[in-house]
């Protein structure tokens, strides 16, 4: 009992890590997890964009910047302030900026094509964004050149508005073949991967603290003149560990059911929960070997950081793991991270749950196993080579 | 004296190993893993070719406008390729989608009633499974293609004559005056640079802490000697702000020569920003130490949270973060010397201007030279009733 008080007072001494750490990954889950729509019908995905107007909003303008509105999500920025308008497209609140030019529509109907000028981030939603422009500008070019031939001076702009608007209304039927809820149970998967860092820096961080303070010279030689054996206390120690680990696991999971939302009570919640789970068992046995392997305390904040940021980023805890190149992606083997997102991955694209598509996550949460237990015996090895 | 200490003050600093550990090695460790993770993010963003199936049916064989749509656009050996075509059975392309081989597949379907259009009497169905980008390209594309057959069923409708006249229609006249310097990525190692200016102030804590009686035994015999403090305390400044730049310039090296990060061309602004930034973070350092009386370890841990939190407000760890501070709390921002830093960074990348750099340095010059002036008035004349 004495040990486990020594225990609990080392934790209530350093509560503000954990703490800390929880908050990082409820603030960055709830930052980057805002409520989408969940549908399991088609979404088209609309980019961002803004429209600079210089053109009175009448006739063949009002068809441009209507359609515009209707295919991307309208993002208003002060036309008058270049800065906020670069600053917009640098930090992606737009993906794409169209300046109508004055007399567009005057320009236009005289065959003179006037030039609309955009500036664009270079990213699939600003392709996406470029092909809506093009597509109103080709049909609307295509109906002026027939307009132009049918004799008349002028050219009839309510009847070439009304076809250009018919034609644009052409709608295709997409249909979804799968009836999962992709974007919450992406929620999910972020969540569950991210859980990847704090979990190694709560582990690491208190695991070696507490190794690190009973292996004092001062406190190890009173231990050892005490009435229970070196055996009883390492045993207490890895219980309280164990218990902490898995404390921490569970304020996570149960999080998760606030943050992530209803997806939690699903299969693929169950199976997310089972998979942190083991690699909860996992961090605590790295822990364990990097208590062995410590000798300051010192050196306890910078490997925690180096071992929890450095799977992080390299297993795909922070940027999705299909974004990383492909020689990350292989050295990552080598960490259980890896296993554990790639695990979680696999989970979350599964459409039916039978032992056949079970295997790979199985086999994954295996491997990660396996490497719990190298890690122990590894630990193992060594206190016992120091004794 | 001042050469004296001046050598003093190196030793003690570069003999603290986990000193060294933060201001020298964990930046650089921390830059890799941002290179390892983020190099590709770029690139995975802008479009690529899209894997598409089509089923190969008799409706699919009897559409000329669709084959030869779809045939252009899927040609390898132009560059305007935007998808990789497979024309395949329905069961296979469902095999295709189910294993994520494709973003979706087309199916052409003979219409029983639809006879009023001549042109194609087929209507495309999209089946994809998920509402992605990918997949709102594809419905885009194939409405663009359905247009076409719109148009000539509008045309023969209207003014049969003017058909010949759709070849000679303009294409849309879009002027793209995009930035090349649009990567984002650039501003996690702004913001790196930032961090390690601002750690700096640790080293400028450390050494002012050897000078102060409350702080050390050391600070206690120089209390009493005749030396000059001003003295004493300008060589353990310039000590340690030698140590920091040495750190900083290793870091820019590390960015510019290994990770071959971009920073503009205008190299002696940068270095001023280095210096200047700099600066910052040891007027920093030095206000925490004289101003607040605490435990080493506290105030060690405050220029650490005060650091990262600057960070993150200047987007370390997400760069929305910085533009929504920058847009909706700007004078947090504009006061925020991490931010200051970062920002002057990015506006030699992106902006052509320098106005936004110079704002960005005079901020930082003031706020220094305030923090230095707080310093030196506690500083002065410092009375202890016990030690």
């Amino acid at each position: 009992m004495t040990v486990f008080k020594a225990f609990l007072r080392i934790l209530a001494r350093n509560k503000w890590v954990i703490l800390m750490y929880s908050a990082i990954l409820i603030i960055f889950s709830v930052f980057s997890l805002q409520a989408n729509e969940s549908t399991v019908t088609f979404e088209a995905v609309k980019p961002d964009l803004c429209i600079i107007n210089h053109d009175a909003e009448e006739g063949i303008t009002k068809s441009l910047v209507d359609y515009l509105s209707a295919n991307n999500n309208i993002i208003d920025l002060p036309a008058d302030d270049p800065d906020a308008i670069s600053d917009a497209l640098f930090y992606r609140k737009i993906n794409y900026l169209v300046e109508i030019p004055a007399d567009f529509r005057d320009d236009f109907l005289a065959g003179r094509n006037p030039a609309i000028t955009t500036r664009s981030t270079g990213d699939y939603n600003a392709s996406l964004a470029e092909m809506n422009l093009t597509r109103f500008l080709d049909v609307a070019n295509q109906y002026l050149a027939t307009a132009a031939s049918s004799g008349t001076q002028t050219v009839d702009e309510a009847t070439l508005i009304k076809n250009l608007e018919t034609t644009l209304a052409t709608e295709v039927d997409v249909q979804l073949t799968s009836a999962l809820d992709t974007t919450s149970l992406d929620r999910a998967a972020f969540y569950y991967n991210f859980m990847n860092y704090p979990l190694l820096v709560g582990c690491i961080y208190i695991v070696a603290t507490v190794m690190l303070s009973f292996r004092d010279e001062k406190i190890s030689r009173r231990i050892a003149m005490g009435g229970v054996t070196p055996e009883h206390v390492n045993r207490i120690l890895l219980a309280a560990n164990a218990l902490f680990a898995l404390a921490l696991w569970l304020s996570y999971v149960l999080i998760s059911f606030v943050v992530v939302g209803p997806v939690m009570f699903s299969l693929h919640g169950l199976w997310l929960i089972l998979s942190s789970f083991v690699f909860t068992l996992c961090a605590t046995a790295l822990a364990f070997l990097i208590a062995n392997l410590l000798r300051s305390r010192n050196a306890i904040n910078g490997i925690t950081n180096v071992v929890a940021l450095g799977s992080s980023f390299l297993c795909g805890a922070f940027v999705p793991m299909t974004w990383l190149p492909d020689g990350v992606v292989a050295a990552a083997h080598i960490l259980p991270s890896y296993w554990y997102i790639s695990a979680n991955d696999l989970i979350t694209t599964l459409e039916t749950f039978t032992f056949d598509s079970l295997q790979p996550v199985i086999l994954h949460l295996l491997v990660i196993l396996a490497f719990a237990a190298l890690f122990t015996i590894i630990a193992n090895l060594l206190s016992h080579r120091r004794k | 004296m001042f050469w004296h200490n001046f050598k003093y003050t190196l030793k003690i600093v570069l003999r603290d190993h986990a000193l060294i550990f933060w201001t020298f090695a964990f930046p650089l460790i921390l830059a890799t893993f941002f290179f390892l993770a983020f190099s590709n993010i770029t690139s995975s963003e802008s479009l690529d070719i899209i894997n598409l199936a089509v089923v190969n049916n008799e409706a699919w064989k009897d559409d000329q406008i669709f084959r030869a749509a779809l045939q252009e656009l899927s040609d390898e050996s132009s560059d305007d390729q935007l998808f990789n075509t497979k024309y395949v059975s329905r069961a296979e392309a469902e095999q295709l989608l189910e294993s994520d081989e494709i973003a979706a597949y087309l199916l052409l379907e003979e219409s029983a009633q639809n006879t009023q259009s001549p042109a194609s009497p087929q209507i495309p169905t999209i089946f994809t499974s998920k509402s992605n980008i990918d997949s709102t390209i594809v419905q885009s594309v194939v409405e663009s293609i359905a247009e076409q057959a719109s148009i000539i069923t509008t045309v023969l409708q209207e003014n049969p004559a003017a058909l010949k006249d759709l070849a000679k229609a303009e294409k849309a006249n879009i002027v793209d005056q995009s930035s090349s310097n649009l990567d984002y990525v650039m501003i996690e190692y702004y913001t790196l640079i930032a961090m390690i200016c601002l750690y700096g102030g640790i080293i400028g804590m450390v050494a002012v802490n050897q000078l102060l009686a409350d702080m050390s035994m050391s600070g206690r015999r120089i209390a009493i000697s005749p030396a000059r403090k001003s003295t004493l305390v300008f060589a353990a400044l310039c000590a340690s702000y030698l140590i920091q730049l040495v750190a900083v310039a290793l870091l820019f090296l590390f960015l510019i020569f290994v990770l071959h990060v971009d920073f503009g061309t205008h190299l002696p602004l940068i270095i001023l920003l280095a210096l200047i930034g700099s600066l910052a973070g040891l007027a920093l350092g030095v206000l925490l130490a004289t101003t607040i009386k605490s435990t080493a370890n506290t105030k060690v841990g405050l220029i650490l949270a005060i650091t990262m939190f600057g960070c993150f407000l200047a987007g370390m760890m997400g760069i929305t973060m910085k533009y929504l501070v920058d847009t909706n709390l700007p004078l947090l921002n504009r006061l925020n010397p991490a931010n200051l830093i970062t920002d002057g960074l990015y506006s030699l990348y992106y902006y052509d201007t320098f106005d936004r750099y110079w704002g960005n340095i005079i901020t930082l010059v003031i706020i220094s030279f305030v923090m230095i002036s707080i310093s030196v008035y506690s500083l002065r004349k410092e009375q202890y009733d016990r030690l």
